[in-house]
């Protein structure tokens, strides 16, 4: 449908769906077109780059859950106050938690924002890989897609 | 029917959609039924320092019961033992429970109170499934109790703990479709019988949008957020997201930000923060706006929405979080975005066309009329009560 009667009708009947379909193919073919300059391209490129680096939280990506099943990874700072040995080990978490905690905490607070750095690098990075993989795969597809033609389209159609 | 409402904090003052919800809720049940609420006397809400006296008093009609806090919220102690809760799969059950302790508002009180006065209720309706009260009250009276779990999609709805818990009690109250979903996912043992509630908006009258636009020294056209100006509602990224939309489309329009900051605001000409609002001067500025944005990622209901649809505004909301975009597209009220691009899309499109704009923020206002009256909201509440609590 012509863009000026979808827009007639949604000004009585919008349709939420119908306008987000039409506003994602004008992003589309903004793409295609190659209408974007190279100021918006970077500006694209440096949001993206923004939003991947502050990522999704852990257990939502690929790389994290595969990362979470072969091994620890992640910077832990919590103590770990668990006990092996049975009703005397209550004891050992008690004394753990109020006597060597306090100290534990301090020390904690001095490399925590080190720790902390780290530990969003090491996520900013396997989100940027990840990202990388997605796209990689997107384009592998999409050039999959242009080549066949080439390779197995004519000779099975001729005569 | 005598109804007790149990809630971590409460008064008229505080702001929080699940204490708005439940204070609204309570007020709106009083004119039918006994309600008492029953509560701390925490005020804020990452603290839980005190803000109010032990003992009874009535707030908007309805008798409030207050009880002291053993300790306040110690914040190092929590975001420890949320990271081994959340991160560390060595974790035990007892770990949990620690963590929704040291989460509190910790009251043994109010739950030996509800322990021994149960007879004295027919129903307990109780706020938020992560903080102490409902943890434990819930647990004192499952078979008369109605949980409001409030979830969103975030790490502590995924404990092990909870996917029991969600079980217990006789009915649940969920705000959203959504919601129900995502609590449904976790719960192992099946959820007992439900009602999705939604919310309902009364908007006051005698709004006067220009003398508040005057009065704040706001100039025409804008685009208005309202709630905490916080990284966690994604106010980072709106900001971001405008002052590069400006940039690239050097558009007159301003973002104007209705709410306490925790978070600190750019320094743009553009951009302006007007703090705390009135309930009046919120809808006052809805009615003043172009469109209502809202960028947060994690909402189980997002009561400015409702109440921006109910002002046949429309908005503009962050796609990712999945309550806000499927609330969007059932309501016909706005639109969504994913990425930068969508959101300068959207936001033009919206400010290009305002009669499309007025037409979805009219239906909108259609969407809370048909689903979100007060009628509607009450009523399924007393039939879910009706279903699952046996009469005294």
């Amino acid at each position: 449908m012509e863009t000026t009667i979808l827009l007639d009708k949604w000004k009585t009947a919008p349709d939420v769906d119908e306008i987000m379909a039409h506003l994602r193919k004008q992003i589309e073919e903004r793409h295609a077109g190659g209408r974007y300059g190279r100021d918006e391209l970077r500006r694209e490129t440096a949001l993206w780059l923004s939003e991947v680096m502050g990522g999704p939280a852990p257990g939502e990506s690929a790389l994290h859950h595969y990362l979470d099943t072969i091994g620890e990874w992640r910077m832990q700072l919590h103590p770990n106050f668990s006990t092996h040995r049975g009703r005397i080990g209550r004891l050992f978490v008690w004394l753990k938690k109020r006597v060597l905690h306090p100290p534990l905490r301090w020390i904690v607070e001095i490399v925590e924002v080190n720790a902390w750095r780290q530990d969003r690098l090491n996520i900013s990075l396997l989100n940027l890989l990840e990202e990388m993989a997605l796209e990689i795969g997107r384009l592998r597809a999409r050039l999959d897609r242009l080549e066949r033609p080439k390779i197995d389209g004519p000779d099975k159609t001729s005569p | 029917m005598k109804i007790a409402f149990v809630i971590h904090r409460y008064g008229v003052e505080l702001v929080g959609g699940s204490e708005f919800h439940c204070r609204r809720i309570a007020e709106e049940l009083s004119a039918r039924h006994q309600v008492e609420v029953l509560t701390t006397t925490a005020s804020d809400y990452i603290t839980w320092q005190d803000g109010y006296a032990p003992g009874l008093e009535t707030v908007n009609g309805v008798k409030v019961r207050r009880f002291r806090t053993e300790r306040k919220r110690d914040l190092a102690w929590f975001k420890d033992i949320s990271d081994l809760c959340y991160y560390d799969k060595r974790h035990t059950r007892a770990d949990e429970l620690e963590w929704v302790r040291l989460n509190g508002p910790e009251s043994p009180e109010l739950v030996r109170f509800i322990k021994d006065h149960q007879a004295e209720f027919d129903v307990f309706i109780f706020y938020s499934y992560r903080y102490y009260q409902t943890y434990f009250g819930l647990a004192e009276v499952p078979g008369k109790s109605i949980l409001v779990p409030t979830a969103e999609e975030d790490p502590a709805v995924g404990l092990s703990i909870f996917s029991e818990f969600f079980a217990l009690p006789a009915g649940i109250l969920f705000l959203t479709p959504e919601e129900e979903d995502l609590v449904g996912r976790v719960s192992r043992m099946g959820l007992p019988p439900s009602e999705v509630i939604g919310f309902a908006v009364d908007v006051p009258p005698g709004l006067d949008p220009e003398g508040f636009k005057e009065r704040r020294g706001l100039a025409d056209p804008f685009i208005l957020y309202i709630g905490r100006v916080d990284r966690n509602k994604g106010c980072d990224g709106l900001f971001r997201y405008f002052q590069e939309y400006l940039k690239w489309k050097a558009r007159p329009v301003d973002l104007v930000l209705g709410g306490s900051a925790a978070l600190p605001i750019p320094s743009h000409p553009r951009i302006k923060s007007l703090g705390f609002l009135s309930d009046r001067e919120k809808f006052e500025a809805l009615q003043a706006c172009r469109l209502l944005v809202m960028p947060s990622p994690y909402e189980s209901l997002c009561i400015v929405v409702l109440e921006a649809w109910k002002s046949g505004r429309c908005t503009l909301v962050n796609g990712l979080c999945k309550v806000l975009r499927e609330q969007t597209r059932r309501s016909g009220g706005g639109l969504y975005y994913y990425s930068f691009a969508e959101f300068c899309e959207t936001l033009d499109f919206l400010l290009d066309n305002p009669e499309i704009r007025d037409a979805l923020g009219r239906t909108g206002r259609e969407y809370m009329e048909e689903n979100f009256e007060w009628v509607h909201v009450v009523g399924k509440i007393e039939r879910l009560i009706a279903r699952t609590i046996p009469t005294r």
